[in-house]
Parts: structure tokens; C-alpha cells; sequence
């Protein structure tokens, strides 16, 4: 696995998802719908794995001494790392903006510990749409990503719209106070469980679908 | 000692099917495995190679059970495919550093030497090489993770005649001096020829011939000449005849050589045999 996590490093990985990590930047815009910066993760992910599919990836894996689960779970490892690195690179600049920001944010959820929750709840589900489509046949990546864009913005705009209808959000989820980011400790905790939870269902299904395709 | 055996392997498309292959090859020896173009030669290798999944059947590489040990017998087998390479972009330095850590029993000192001996320059990207280069960098990491068996899949075609002359040379001294195997699928039976040892021939699915290739050329004759000199007896044990301008062109079975009298009969090669064979076995 350790092998396979290398390749993926040094030979997957373009320069392209990492460049978009520096995009948690947009937090530091004074008003600007935040969970777009995991639409952009997304996006970096669904180039990333077009150039894997070009430079013929899914065959060079397939003949080393490796498994179709390892194939599938090196694949997910990548995937994982880049939206931890997204939230990650999101902490700093959150951090920065305290610095000048007077507002919080008019057109949508405040970067804050709750921005980070609802951001795991939204990669998770693009792990649960997007890898288990492609992985029906390692080959497939327009309509996955069409279809789990479409569920990234559906949920972004029900997020968004909660955020201001839905009194604990309007009010603790909005907030940069140091007693309302202790509050917002149970979202930022169900995210992760979420992520963690649909990730691994998105691994399972991906790993047994994978399993079954003819090269 | 069999370093291969296939047995009943079977595999259903929506349009083909891979009906009961069975053959065995012996350690140190060059098998071809030749049939026409959608024949099911690639089919069989992905097969054993678990790239597809076989419907049934069994896979025995080096005594291994592909069902069990497939990643123990993927560390001992090498398989190299004319045309096909991996990241492109990347410098063959780059690739090598990943693959070889794969591989337990890499040989360093062999991987250099292969390279000096097939003059690659590690430092140019896969894309820069010319096709029967690429085939010899796909040689060299096989050869230097041990590679008992290697399963070659067209890798001549595209080739110009003397980068393919050097490829068999290379593969008849893999052979000779290191005991490699080799199970080489082609379309391009004049390579087999100079080469191959054994011969399992595919058609339309179905393993028509599998045994040594001297008995299998020994087994036909071409028969060529004047379509007015072919007697009804000889006529009716021709296969897959041809008659154009007069002139008459056609496989017979060895035994049948005493009805060609007044034609030309001569020792068929493996084209010929196989393109005859396919003849018959449309019309």
C-alpha cells in the first residue's frame, strides 16, 4: 500500500489540485459563497484522474504485483489527503481574515468552524457520487462529475438557504465568537463523521465495482 | 517443467466468445500464439492475466493458481505490449524509481546493464522513444525483476523489419541464455518462424492447433500451379484454395503430396498455413 501511495505521488498527482488548494484562499473575499472552494477541490480531483486516464494509468496499476482493492483504496488515500489539505489551507487564511473582516459574510455561511463541518458533509458526497460512478468502470469521468456537481450546488444551495432560515444556524453558525465556534463544535464533529462514514461507503462500493471490470 | 497451462478457459462478449482454451508450454521455451485479428489472442492473454474475468476455466502460472496467487505470480511474470506505454510525459528514470520498489527481487545491476545493452537514455521521456525502443524498455524492467515467464502481446507490430530482427534476436537470447519463457501473440507469423518453438493457433474463439511448430508446418504443403493440372482427388483435399489468372494456390495435407503431381509443392510456412486454414474456414 506504501508502494502504491508513492506512485500515486510521484506519478499521479498533477500539479493541478494542489494549485487549487491555494483557492481555500477565497475566504479572505469579504462576501463570497464560501463552499465553492470544494467545488474547486473537486474540480482539481475530477483533472487530476482525466490525466491519469490519459497517461494510461488504470493498466500500468493493473499489471503490477498489486490488487484491484489496493488499485482502489491508493486511489481513495490521494483523493482523502487533497481535501484534507483543502480544509487545511482553508485554517490560515480563516485566521487572517479575523484580521480586517468587520461583516461577516452577507451572501452566505461565515468561514468558520461550521463552514469546515458542511465543507466535510460536501466532499463526502462527492466521494459517495463521484468515485463509485467512475470506478463502474475505472474509464467513465464527464458524467460522474456532471452528476456530482449537480449534487455539490443542490446541497451548497440548501446549506446556504438553512443558513438563513434555520435559527441555530442563523445565529451560532454565523457567529465568529469564541463561545458560538465551541457551539459550532457538533457540526464541525457530525462533518467529519459524515465524511468519514460516506467516504468509506464510497470505498466499499468503488472497491467491489472495480473489482468486476474488465479491462 | 510447465511454466504455463490454461484449462477450459471460457469468456462471453455480447458479439464473441472465448470457447475452452486449454494449452500448456513448457519452462525455456517460445510459444506463439497466432490467430487473425479479433481471433481472441488478446482476449486469452488478458484472461490469464485476470485483466478480464474469465467466465471458466483455470490458470496455472509457474505452478501458482491465478485464482489464489495472483499477486505472487504477477511479481514472476513480465508483460510487455507493442504500442502500449504508460505515462508518456515521464523520464524512463522516473518510471523505474516508482516500479521496481513493486518488485522484491529487483536487480539493479541488471536493470543497468539491459539499458546499456539496449541503449536506452533514461533521461528522455517515454514519449521520445520509438516504438521498438519502448518494447525494450518494457523488456528491461521485466528482465530485472526476474521474469520467469513473459507474456509478449504484439510486440512487433509497428516495428520496422530490422527493429523487429533485433527484438527476436533479443528474445531468442532472453531465452537461450537467461531460460526465460515467452508466450508471444502476433498476427505477424513470419516473427514465429525464426523463433518460436511451440505454436498455439486461435480461431474465432477456439484453439484450432496447439503443439510444436514443426509438426505443425510439417503437417501441410502448399501446392501452386496451374489451376488445369489439379485432379479431381487432389481437388476435393485442397484447403482454403485460391484460383486466379489459371494459376491455382492452395494448402494439402502432408499425406496428400502424392496427388500434386505436376504442380509445385513446397513446405508451408506459418502464413501460409494460417491464412488457408481461416479460408477454409469461412468459405
Amino acid at each position: 500500500m506504501k508502494l502504491l501511495i508513492k506512485k500515486e505521488w510521484k506519478l499521479t498527482v498533477t500539479p493541478v489540485p494542489l494549485l487549487f488548494l491555494l483557492l481555500s484562499a477565497l475566504v479572505l473575499v469579504p462576501s463570497y459563497p464560501y463552499y465553492v472552494t470544494f467545488f474547486y477541490n473537486a474540480l482539481g480531483i475530477f483533472l487530476m484522474l482525466q490525466a491519469a486516464r490519459e497517461n494510461r494509468d488504470v493498466y500500468y496499476m493493473a499489471l503490477l504485483p498489486v490488487t484491484k482493492r489496493d488499485v482502489v483504496r491508493a486511489r481513495f488515500s490521494t483523493v482523502v489527503t487533497l481535501q484534507l489539505l483543502q480544509i487545511t489551507a482553508c485554517i490560515p487564511f480563516m485566521l487572517l481574515r479575523r484580521g480586517y473582516a468587520q461583516i461577516n459574510n452577507p451572501v452566505g455561511i461565515e468561514a468558520n468552524l461550521a463552514f469546515l463541518g458542511f465543507g466535510f458533509v460536501l466532499m463526502g458526497l462527492f466521494n459517495l457520487t463521484f468515485l463509485p460512478m467512475h470506478y463502474k468502470n475505472g474509464y467513465d469521468l464527464g458524467k460522474p462529475f456532471v452528476v456530482s456537481s449537480v449534487v455539490l450546488f443542490l446541497a451548497i444551495v440548501l446549506l446556504e438557504t438553512l443558513d438563513h432560515v434555520v435559527p441555530y444556524m442563523k445565529t451560532v453558525c454565523e457567529s465568529y465568537a469564541p463561545a458560538d465556534l465551541v457551539r459550532q463544535l457538533p457540526v464541525l464533529l457530525g462533518g467529519v463523521a459524515v465524511y468519514a462514514l460516506v467516504t468509506y461507503l464510497a470505498f466499499r462500493t468503488s472497491a467491489a465495482r472495480f473489482e468486476q471490470v474488465d479491462l | 517443467m510447465e511454466i504455463l497451462r490454461l484449462d477450459g478457459l471460457c469468456k462471453q462478449y455480447p458479439a464473441f466468445r472465448l470457447e475452452n482454451v486449454s494449452f500448456s508450454m513448457e519452462a525455456g521455451t517460445i510459444m506463439g500464439l497466432i490467430g487473425r485479428n479479433g481471433a481472441g489472442k488478446t482476449t486469452t492473454l488478458k484472461s490469464m492475466l485476470h485483466l478480464v474475468h474469465p467466465d471458466a476455466g483455470r490458470i496455472t502460472i509457474c505452478g501458482l493458481d491465478m485464482d489464489t496467487d495472483e499477486r505472487a505470480i504477477r511479481s514472476r511474470i513480465g508483460f510487455v505490449s507493442g504500442g502500449a506505454s504508460y505515462y508518456q510525459r515521464k523520464r524512463l528514470r522516473d518510471l523505474t524509481d516508482v516500479t521496481k520498489d513493486f518488485y522484491p527481487g529487483w536487480d539493479g545491476e541488471r536493470y543497468a546493464r539491459l539499458v546499456r545493452q539496449f541503449s536506452l537514455d533514461e533521461n528522455k521521456r517515454v514519449c521520445e522513444l520509438s516504438e521498438g525502443m519502448k518494447v525494450k524498455y518494457q523488456l528491461a524492467v521485466a528482465m530485472s525483476h526476474k521474469a520467469e515467464l513473459l507474456i509478449l502481446d504484439e510486440p512487433t507490430s509497428g516495428l520496422d523489419p530490422v527493429s523487429r530482427d533485433e527484438l527476436l534476436d533479443t528474445f531468442l537470447t532472453l531465452c537461450e541464455q537467461e531460460g526465460v519463457s515467452i508466450l508471444f501473440s502476433t498476427h505477424i507469423t513470419s516473427d514465429l518462424d525464426a523463433c518460436a518453438d511451440t505454436i498455439t493457433y486461435i480461431q474465432n474463439g477456439r484453439v484450432a492447433v496447439s503443439g510444436s511448430k514443426q509438426a505443425l508446418t510439417g503437417a501441410y504443403l502448399s501446392v501452386q500451379g496451374p489451376d488445369a493440372a489439379c485432379g479431381a482427388a487432389l481437388r476435393a483435399k485442397l484447403i482454403g484454395a485460391r484460383s486466379h489468372r489459371g494459376e491455382l494456390d492452395a494448402l494439402i495435407r502432408a499425406e496428400d503430396a502424392g496427388l500434386a503431381a505436376g504442380l509445385a509443392v513446397s513446405p508451408a510456412n506459418l502464413e501460409q498455413i494460417m491464412v488457408h486454414l481461416e479460408r477454409e474456414a469461412e468459405a
